[in-house]
């Protein structure tokens, strides 16, 4: 009779509906607290990342946290303003480029440059916005295809002053003090401009702007009815976007320390478009996920041979399993199952965990059995 | 003299741009959907003429390029199947991703499948030779004219299927009104899967027509695709005339500008780019739509 007898969970209590409709673009609630002890053990883990990790997996976060800030700047446009572009892999050769440029040929520092580099994007960014209000969806993309090859082939080919030809041009990792020399200082430098920017993201996803520009999104002639300035702030996502990938441009420059024409244009703005759409192009969280699954995840990979040969096609079968059942790319999946494990946090956890286990313990399988197969 | 040279030898490119913008305007049509993926199917299928004629000689190019086409069609009605009846209900943005996706896994299938031999690029036998052929004024090769006239005669035939077949009909009664044409019970998804077809045998022809005076790797014909985009545009991506007319002109302009002096060679690959920001700008596709079609794209809230 003393048999433990779990209460019945009250008729009324509020329960989760399995579609969730997005309440955010960040996804996030003000939890206080645990949220600040969260962000704060992730941030402290992530300084400690290159005496973790060593100087080559340093080097790849390095990159990791550059492409996600790359994805972070496609999701301020196709995010927050619902608009298709198909030129962030120039933007960012535009960022790249122009820090380049400055240092070699007036001798600025870091400091000047990468602020160039973010200012630099902003004629373009006018340029292409312009046409924007007119044209949206497929047009829209066509459009900024267009805009990237025209950029690409005048300014990037055609303008060996600004881009070095197809020599490339060198820069140096910046000093400011103290030297950034090392991998390890440059991660850090990053981070913190990383860090910015996720900062800036969450803040303005939940302010006036962020929410007008969500509603420009979700139903524009809604928005327009409502007062909302929608030209003002599509413009204001271009304008946004294409400062943080100018900046993102001139950070990837001083990492690998140089920049050459094949980098950026054509093929970088399909690759991140495809990152951004299978992480998640409406969270911010989609941008960071889809910058692992790019970068970290191609990498602890690269070592199975058979299996680099499939990144690619790996890359064009998650684009299409967002597109046909998971609109809201890894982001979206992840926060489900999430809801899911919460419902019934007691078995579900468990659950989730082994799954969570049983794929580490698949990958890293793949990578032993493969490193060993391969030599490498 | 030189100039006339040039044009007719851009021509031929200008097929390729041709052929592929008649099929994104075909896919288009019929299921709405940008094919992105246009010019991975075109490379992906010339892979199958290259496999037949190294595997089975006694074919001749003929037969492997019969079977290339056949394969072609083939994809775009498998595309179709898989991928993109599911869809039909889907914003016009959503396909465009997907086909970005397919665009994605066909070169990396290739890369795949025919690793090895595609380090370097693969030389293929051209079905028409080439041959040298001197006209008074012009030298031209018989396989850059085989493209020339390929897609003249192609594009005028596609234009008298959709205007009197009783398919071209359907094709051309979902593109305008799809709810009034399912009423009256038009299969739509036979129709669109038709439409595919056709889109995935002419990049075949143009891949298997083109490459030979190329070369054959998972990424040849990519930079093609905005100029296809381009000859699309200048129809409204539903005028197969004009889709044909701007494929070859654009040919045509970037051979003579690549054979100008001063700037003018650099100018030549941002053609088809400043092309597509005119027409759009500019609303050209007006001139050459009717107003029931102009107003399904608006319909679909494909943009504007």
């Amino acid at each position: 009779m003393s048999a433990v007898i779990e209460a019945p969970a009250p008729v009324d209590a509020p329960t989760r509906p399995h579609i969730v409709v997005p309440r955010s673009v960040s996804g996030a609630r003000s939890a206080g607290l645990p949220m600040a002890v969260t962000a704060a053990a992730v941030l402290a883990a992530a300084i400690a990342v290159p005496s973790l990790a060593g100087n080559y997996w340093t080097f790849i976060a390095t990159y990791f946290l550059i492409y996600a800030m790359i994805g972070l700047s496609l999701i301020l446009v196709t995010g927050y303003v619902g608009q298709v572009t198909l030129m962030a892999g120039t933007v960012v050769g535009i960022g790249a480029f122009t820090s380049a440029a400055v240092e070699t040929h007036f001798g600025w520092p870091f400091w000047a440059s990468i602020v160039a580099a973010g200012v630099a994007t902003l004629p373009f960014s006018l340029a292409v916005g312009f046409p924007a209000l007119r044209l949206r969806g497929l047009y829209l993309a066509i459009a900024t295809l267009a805009f990237g090859r025209l950029i690409e082939e005048l300014l990037f080919r055609g303008w060996d002053w600004f881009s070095g030809g197809f020599a490339g041009v060198a820069v140096k990792r910046p000093t400011l003090g103290i030297s950034f020399e090392s991998d390890t200082r440059y991660f850090w430098l990053v981070l913190f401009f990383f860090c910015l920017v996720v900062a800036f993201m969450f803040s303005f996803s939940r302010s006036r702007i962020g929410r007008a520009m969500r509603a420009t999104r979700e139903n524009e002639p809604a928005a327009q009815a409502m007062g909302v300035n929608i030209v003002k702030y599509k413009m204001m996502a271009f304008f946004l976007s294409g400062v943080v990938a100018g900046i993102a441009g001139s950070l990837q420059v001083h990492l690998v320390k140089s920049a050459t024409l094949d980098t950026y244009g054509f093929y970088l703005s399909f690759i991140v478009f495809i990152m951004v759409v299978i992480g998640g192009a409406r969270s911010i969280w989609g941008g960071i996920l889809g910058g692992w699954f790019l970068i970290i995840q191609t990498e602890l990979l690269r070592g199975v041979e058979w299996l680099t040969r499939y990144t690619d096609i790996a890359f064009g079968i998650g684009v299409l399993w967002v597109v046909l059942s998971n609109p809201e790319g890894l982001a979206g999946f992840f926060r489900d199952r999430w809801l899911w494990v919460r419902e019934k946090p007691k078995w579900r956890a468990l659950v989730a965990a082994g799954f969570a286990t049983a794929n580490v313990a698949v990958m890293w399988l793949m990578i032993h059995y493969g490193t060993q197969k391969g030599g490498a | 003299m030189l100039y006339l040279n040039l044009i007719l030898i851009g021509a031929s490119i200008g097929g390729v741009y041709a052929l592929l913008g008649l099929g994104l305007v075909l896919i288009y049509r019929s299921s709405g959907v940008l094919n992105f993926a246009q010019t991975s199917m075109a490379m992906f299928s010339t892979y199958v003429y290259w496999e037949v004629t190294t595997r089975a000689p006694f074919l001749t190019v003929w037969g492997a390029l019969l079977i290339a086409v056949a394969f072609g069609a083939g994809l775009g009605v498998g595309l179709y199947k898989t991928v993109f009846v599911r869809l039909r209900d889907a914003p016009p943005v959503t396909r465009l991703i997907a086909s970005v996706g397919v665009a994605f896994i066909l070169p990396a299938l290739a890369r795949v499948i025919w690793s090895g031999q595609s380090d370097h690029g693969i030389q293929l036998p051209a079905p028409f030779g080439t041959k040298v052929l001197r006209f008074g004024f012009a030298a031209i090769q018989t396989e850059q004219l085989a493209l020339v006239v390929a897609s003249i005669a192609v594009g005028i035939g596609l234009h008298q299927w959709m205007k009197r077949s009783v398919t071209g009909m359907a094709l051309r009664a979902v593109a305008q009104n799809r709810q009034a044409s399912q009423m009256l019970g038009v299969p739509e998804a036979r129709i669109s899967a038709t439409a595919w077809g056709i889109g995935g045998a002419l990049a075949a022809l143009a891949g298997v027509l083109y490459l030979p005076l190329q070369y054959l790797d998972p990424n040849q014909m990519a930079t093609m695709l905005p100029v296809a985009f381009a000859a699309a545009l200048l129809g409204g991506l539903v005028n197969l005339p004009m889709a044909l007319i701007g494929g070859i002109a654009l040919g045509a302009m970037e051979s003579l500008f690549r054979g100008m002096h001063g700037v003018f060679p650099r100018l030549a690959p941002t053609i088809a780019a400043l092309g597509i920001v005119a027409f759009l700008l500019a609303r050209i596709d007006r001139f050459f739509v009717t107003p029931a079609e102009l107003k399904a794209i608006e319909g679909e809230g494909a943009g504007r």
